[in-house]
């Protein structure tokens, strides 16, 4: 059966999140960025990109190129409510939805049209597919005053696909007769998984559109990428089986990780060390949350030049401890000669297992496990690092970006504070 | 009076983080905050352009963006404390 797949993309959410909360800012070109000493810009309203403002450019590079430019502190609490709040917009449409990032979503809308009516209970909008994605734009802008763009296919990679051809405010819809004629010369990276060096790698093949790496030979491509060479062919052809995952059936998460670009770079172990124990925390924190341990800790670091790297080690038994994930990354630290200064540091966890839990043998486990369940509990009521190890007084107080990963559910739903 | 600014480079906000008495209106289930006593001044809240959801542990906390003269103050209300907090000043401009 063909399916009917929505991508709704919200355009230049943050900036025009920020617009709606500040009515002033409505129609002038705003960017907003992070607290930290070194941010770049996070989202540039339209009126900004208009003048060249673009994501990830700096204060003074975005000020250069829109003198007029207004800069705003980004408030990701804000930005996170809006999300959750849309998501349930969503829902209340179809139980099919993957969140995909904070600003974007898969709907599996196809059990749903034709049964869709906004004035009836439940509600409706007629049998096409585009009735319906008006019908979701019209609630969005009315609940939030904000526009989205809605890609409709018959898979989640041409969904996606068509949301990016009109931007802002935009619908399209892309038909089985359209796709290989909208392929054919498309640039590789526009397709949702192709990076910076596969795109180059392709480019080596004299690969550069997506009409290209449709009539090369897949034979070549799978002997030169594997199993991923086949998925290359498939997704320059317009083939994407995969489903819209909801909520509830997502898998298990695989890891459980935090990274922070500090406030300056720094070779200094012992301050390394506080971010790192920090990390550890956080980790430790989200994964006791959803009843994770694991016994893979990876230590990532990024040099000033950016270079960066991860170190991983793997012991004996599953743990879900800052105290022992920390003490795990620092001795891989230890085994690191570095060669340059650190910019960013990050931990994460992996080999995870969920929902078992070992009675510790030991008097000093036991009281460690007390102690760690007494602290969760007091900070699950007066908010995070209420209580902390004392180690933790240095803490860096992070204003971070919201992550790529961030999800309105699970151990992937990171909560903001206010300042 | 205006507070902060927005010429230059840096952002227009203003962190404030201090306690304030504001009045306000409990209406079906709403709260709409209708004034702000602040720096011995009262400001009048004109208009409420979004309010939004955070936590504080297992306090609920209402955040409210309000726009008063040529100021958009951001207000939180924090339910278990029954306190508002006035969180940053901005330009209105």
């Amino acid at each position: 059966m063909r399916r009917t797949i929505f991508h709704i993309d919200i355009n230049a959410f943050f900036a025009s999140v920020e617009q709606t909360a500040n009515p002033s800012l409505k129609g002038k070109p705003i960017a907003t960025i992070g607290r930290a000493k070194r941010t770049v810009v996070t989202a540039p309203s339209y009126e900004a990109r208009r003048s060249g403002v673009k994501t990830g450019m700096n204060v003074w590079e975005a000020k250069k190129a829109c003198p007029s430019l207004i800069l705003v502190v980004s408030k990701n609490s804000l930005y996170v409510d809006v999300s959750k709040k849309l998501v349930k917009l969503y829902e209340s449409v179809t139980p099919l939805v993957e969140v995909f990032s904070i600003d974007e979503a898969f709907l599996d809308v196809t059990e749903v049209l034709g049964r869709y009516q906004p004035e009836a209970d439940p509600p409706r909008a007629g049998n096409s597919p585009e009735a319906l994605a008006r019908e979701i734009k019209r609630r969005i802008r009315n609940q939030f005053d904000i526009t989205c763009s809605v890609g409709i296919a018959s898979n989640k990679l041409l969904a996606k696909l068509g949301s990016e051809l009109q931007k802002p405010d935009g619908l399209v819809h892309l038909r089985p007769d359209q796709v290989a004629q909208v392929l054919e010369n498309l640039p590789v990276d526009e397709l949702c998984g192709i990076g910076r060096r596969l795109k180059q790698d392709l480019a080596n093949l004299g690969i550069y559109t997506c009409g290209q790496l449709a009539r090369y030979p897949v034979e070549i491509l799978k002997k030169r990428y594997g199993i991923r060479g086949i998925w290359l062919h498939d997704m320059a052809n317009g083939v994407d089986n995969s489903e819209v995952i909801p909520p509830w059936s997502l898998p298990r998460d695989k890891s459980v990780g935090h990274s922070m670009t500090l406030p300056e770079d720094i070779n200094d172990r012992e301050r390394i060390c506080w971010y790192i124990s920090q990390l550890s925390e956080q980790v430790a924190r989200r994964m006791r949350r959803g009843k994770y341990q694991g016994k893979t800790v990876s230590l990532i670091l990024r040099y000033s030049d950016f270079e960066t790297f991860s170190k991983d080690h793997t012991i004996k038994k599953f743990i879900d401890s800052g105290y022992r994930i920390a003490q795990v990354a620092i001795r891989t630290l230890d085994t690191i000669k570095l060669k340059q200064a650190i910019r960013l540091v990050g931990v994460s966890v992996s080999n995870l297992i969920q929902g078992t839990y070992q009675i510790p043998l030991f008097e000093r486990e036991r009281k460690e496990r007390v102690v760690t369940e007494t602290m969760d509990r007091i900070n699950d009521k007066w908010g995070e690092l209420t209580l902390h190890p004392a180690v933790l007084l240095h803490r860096h107080h992070h204003k971070g970006v919201i992550a790529p990963a961030w999800r309105p559910h699970g151990i992937k739903y990171i909560t903001y504070p206010n300042n | 009076m205006s507070w902060g600014s927005s010429s230059g480079l840096f952002p227009m906000a203003t962190r404030i983080n201090q306690i304030v008495s504001v009045g306000a209106i409990f209406e079906t289930g709403k709260i709409k905050p209708a004034w702000i006593k602040w720096n011995g001044q009262v400001f009048k809240i004109e208009q409420v352009p979004y309010r939004w959801l955070t936590n504080e542990g297992a306090a609920e906390i209402i955040n409210f963006s309000v726009v008063s003269g040529a100021n958009l103050f951001h207000l939180a209300y924090n339910l278990r404390d029954q306190q508002w907090t006035l969180m940053e000043v901005e330009d209105y401009l």
